[in-house]
């Protein structure tokens, strides 16, 4: 049944994303057309400095854009009434909650390639290339591994970042649901309260590497920190923001076992 | 055994006991008003039986298992509010209910639907309240299930579509299925039913056979709930 639920939770969320990547693709191109007229014609600069500026704000919200989808999917088709039909079909609540996670990965990955590829439109392979080799090279040296090692695990950890952010509001939306009246007060309520006490979570965690590792302040004004300390932080930002996802899933998971569509 | 067995469920909200103490068997083949005035509760035992509302305390059998999968499946549910995506055709909504419910027969629901004239690529918030209940009154009982409920079909629908809603309850629920109605509008349905179930303040306040309490009481079920629920 996961195939089953994963193709309408996809489905649903394409009708809303897929008018923003023909957007975004359509604009990225005009963008590169009044480009190559503005280095014949001045007067073309200032619409096509007009038009980027736009371009940028809709490659940025698109992302944000993409986030709230998944978060409006969760919520309407679980917690809303379309939840009285979602949870009176024969599906288990774990494939529930596992497609609305996988899609919403799935998606994001899909905006980012989108992105990423009307940006190349726009100012060009290498240019967009050149930037990326710099900061993976600059990130290659501070954790000795290899520029596509490290490329990998800059893919992984955003998606992590993206994934537990994403389980965050659901947990909130979970919890708020909980309650019989003011849901949705009480969904972001307990989203905002989730995101700080993530974000004590991560200071303290911070403070501890640096007892452990008192002689890491110094590398604090170097250009590239020692290697070690590199790592603890990356390890510890992994293993926070795993631990995290575990723990909002279960919750999630939970919540549904245990409903009360009210 | 019997389709359901409830055994001494209970539900409340904080302090708001909704159901109290509920003992109730639903056998099969049988077409059953659970009857109450509002706020009795009747809702809230059909969210129970569909696994949309745990019991605090209680155990609750469908065919002699607890509400999980295998519950879902023979149970063919219309809630009392709307609940499908209106961002949908009618189509794609025949197809959704044809992918997840293997006793679905789409045939069934696009001749339900031929007779309305309906148009099944016509999305559903195109369409009026009235038709938007029919069309999901047809998904639902397009399936060959054992247990149908109905929580209040034919509140808020004009004459003539209480009498089509009745008329396809009837003309297409499965053979040996049972079906539940919960309505406070009894005197319409009164002629369709088998067995009455009369709920108040959260308990079973009345069972029986509806020709027997008529014979017995020698009212109708309509003038039966009125005298017990006197305000």
């Amino acid at each position: 049944m996961l195939g089953k639920v994963l193709k309408y939770d996809l489905k649903s969320m394409g009708k809303s994303l897929f008018p923003l990547y023909a957007g975004l693709l359509g604009l990225a191109l005009v963008l590169k057309f009044i480009g190559f007229i503005a280095d014949n014609v001045s007067a073309f600069s200032f619409i096509y400095s007009i038009m980027f500026l736009f371009f940028i704000i809709l490659v940025v919200g698109g992302l944000f854009y993409t986030f709230f989808v998944a978060i409006m999917r969760y919520y309407k088709n679980l917690y809303s009434d379309e939840g009285y039909l979602t949870h009176t079909l024969p599906v288990s609540a774990g494939s529930l909650l596992f497609s609305k996670v996988l899609s919403s990965l799935i998606y994001i990955i899909l905006s980012a390639a989108i992105s990423f590829i009307s940006i190349i439109i726009v100012l060009g392979f290498n240019d967009v290339f050149n930037v990326l080799k710099e900061g993976l090279e600059f990130f290659s040296l501070c954790s000795g591994m290899s520029v596509g090692t490290i490329t990998l695990l800059a893919i992984f950890l955003l998606l992590l970042s993206y994934i537990c952010y994403v389980l965050m509001v659901y947990t909130g939306i979970s919890l708020g649901n909980m309650h019989s009246k003011n849901k949705i007060t009480f969904s972001v309520v307990y989203t905002v309260a989730i995101y700080y006490v993530t974000q004590i979570l991560g200071v303290l965690m911070l403070g501890i590497i640096f007892l452990i590792n008192p002689d890491i302040m110094s590398q604090l004004d170097q250009a590239i920190p020692d290697k070690k300390y590199f790592m603890w932080v990356m390890g510890a930002g992994i293993g926070l923001n795993i631990a995290l996802v575990l723990v909002c899933y279960f919750i999630c998971y939970n919540r549904l076992k245990h409903l009360n569509l009210s | 055994m019997a389709l359901v067995k409830c055994d001494g469920v209970c539900k409340s909200y904080g302090k708001n006991s909704i159901l109290k103490d509920i003992n109730l068997e639903i056998p099969k083949g049988k077409i059953i008003g659970l009857l109450g005035p509002n706020g009795s509760g009747k809702t809230t035992l059909i969210k129970i039986i569909n696994g949309l509302l745990e019991t605090n305390s209680g155990t609750v059998l469908v065919n002699g298992e607890k509400i999980g999968i295998n519950s879902k499946k023979v149970i063919s549910y219309l809630p009392e509010r709307p609940y499908v995506n209106f961002n949908m055709s009618v189509k794609e909504l025949i197809n959704y209910f044809s992918d997840f419910y293997d006793n679905f027969d789409s045939d069934v629901a696009y001749k339900l639907l031929e007779k309305l004239n309906l148009n099944p690529n016509d999305k559903l918030n195109t369409m009026s309240k009235g038709m938007k209940e029919k069309v999901q009154l047809i998904l639902v009982m397009s399936r060959k299930a054992d247990l149908y409920i109905l929580d209040e079909p034919i509140g808020g629908v004009d004459p003539a579509t209480r009498d089509y809603i009745l008329d396809t309850i009837l003309t297409n629920f499965n053979d040996g299925a049972s079906v539940i109605i919960s309505t406070h509008l009894i005197n319409d349905i009164e002629k369709i039913l088998d067995e009455v179930i009369f709920i108040k303040d959260g308990s079973i306040y009345l069972t029986g056979d509806a020709d027997e309490l008529r014979t017995s009481r020698g009212m109708s079920i309509d003038e039966i709930f009125r005298e017990e629920f006197k305000c």
